[in-house]
């Protein structure tokens, strides 16, 4: 009886440090975040998994893409708990100047469009892509229209 | 292809497109993905892709008729035409812009904008678990950033009471606006004629 009730309050107290990272508009479940008023640090393989970005020695990494971690900034960046390696998520998004929204009541974690991601346009003109659903369910890239002229026009049920 | 920015995703936009049955694609931006990229803040806007996906027209109003004219001011005309004249010619259209004029036109993504852009993220996420009370604080977040965004707006009251959670609604807004136009007019070229006009 005592091993269940052990069971369920570690249960729920796992549930309760579940967080939720919303990153490139991905939704990710976190259970080993560590979450503060201003901070998210997460474990390295979460890092990769919810950002895509990797911990390398150059650097934070998405691609060809490097933000350096000179050894005055480590601290801001990364710390050891528990025998593990954490990153600090928003330390990152300061540093990008990306935005990042923490909605406290339900551990939620909003990090929003980069800069330079949207200003690439401005260099190549080119119509930047997405993928959405039909009213059925079935995705499209604007990609698929490669070859066609396109009118991409907006409306709305409202 | 027409893109539905609705929060409320497929189930809100998805009736209209069954009854609507258009032979187009039809795609439903419940996250308002191609808004962000786009620099989109209202319905209905438009972009010109031409075959090599490159942008011949940037974000601008497009209307097709006259419906609500009544309401905005804009007469459809000028673009259907420059729409036809693009169909017809391509990139040799005068309608279609070479690169100087569209980086007239680019966005600007200030780091405002897309603070607000989060904030309104926030509240999508919160609507769609289920948690539309808690959303209001983020819709306000991101209507007082970026006051000129009607899908903020009207995305928001569509799950609240306006009156009573917003204090406005739909009509007060475009009252407040006194005067200034609820739709920036589209940048066209003067459409070339075949009878010469009058000089102004």
């Amino acid at each position: 009886m005592r091993a269940i009730a052990l069971f369920v309050l570690a249960a729920a107290a796992l549930s309760a440090s579940e967080t939720t990272v919303i990153y490139d508009g991905a939704i990710s479940s976190l259970s080993d975040a560590v979450s503060e008023p201003e901070n998210l640090w997460v474990t390295l393989p979460d890092l990769t998994r919810t950002t895509r970005f990797v911990l390398k020695p150059q650097g934070a990494c998405l691609d060809e893409f490097c933000v350096p971690i000179p050894k005055s900034r480590e601290a801001a960046f990364l710390r050891t708990e528990h025998n593990q390696k954490l990153f600090n998520l928003t330390e990152l998004a300061r540093t990008l100047k990306q935005p990042a929204i923490h909605d406290d009541a339900n551990e939620i974690w909003l990090f929003g469009s980069r800069t330079e991601s949207l200003m690439k346009i401005a260099n190549t003109l080119e119509a930047p892509d997405f993928t959405l659903p039909d009213w059925k369910g079935v995705s499209r890239s604007l990609h698929d229209f490669r070859g066609k002229r396109v009118l991409l026009i907006t409306w709305a049920s409202w | 292809m027409s893109v539905a920015e609705d929060i409320g995703g497929i189930k809100d936009a998805g009736p209209w497109i069954e009854k609507a049955s258009p032979d187009y694609t039809v795609l439903v931006d419940e996250k308002h993905t191609v808004a962000t990229l786009y620099g989109m803040v209202n319905v209905p806007t438009a972009v010109w892709i031409d075959e090599s996906g490159k942008i011949v027209r940037p974000t601008e109003v497009a209307f097709i008729d006259n419906r609500y004219k009544a309401m905005h001011g804009i007469d459809a005309q000028p673009y259907l035409t420059g729409l036809l004249d693009w169909l017809d010619k391509g990139d040799k259209s005068i309608y279609a812009m070479n690169s100087d004029q569209l980086r007239e036109h680019l966005n600007q993504f200030t780091p405002q904008n897309l603070l607000a852009d989060a904030n309104f993220k926030m509240a999508q996420y919160l609507v769609s678990t289920g948690h539309a009370r808690e959303a209001i604080a983020y819709f306000k977040a991101a209507q007082s950033l970026r006051p000129d965004d009607w899908n903020y707006k009207r995305n928001a009251w569509l799950f609240a009471d306006p009156d009573k959670d917003y204090g406005t609604n739909f009509g007060k807004e475009v009252k407040a606006l006194n005067g200034k136009p609820y739709y920036p007019a589209p940048d066209l070229p003067k459409a070339p004629s075949s009878t010469p006009r009058p000089p102004e």
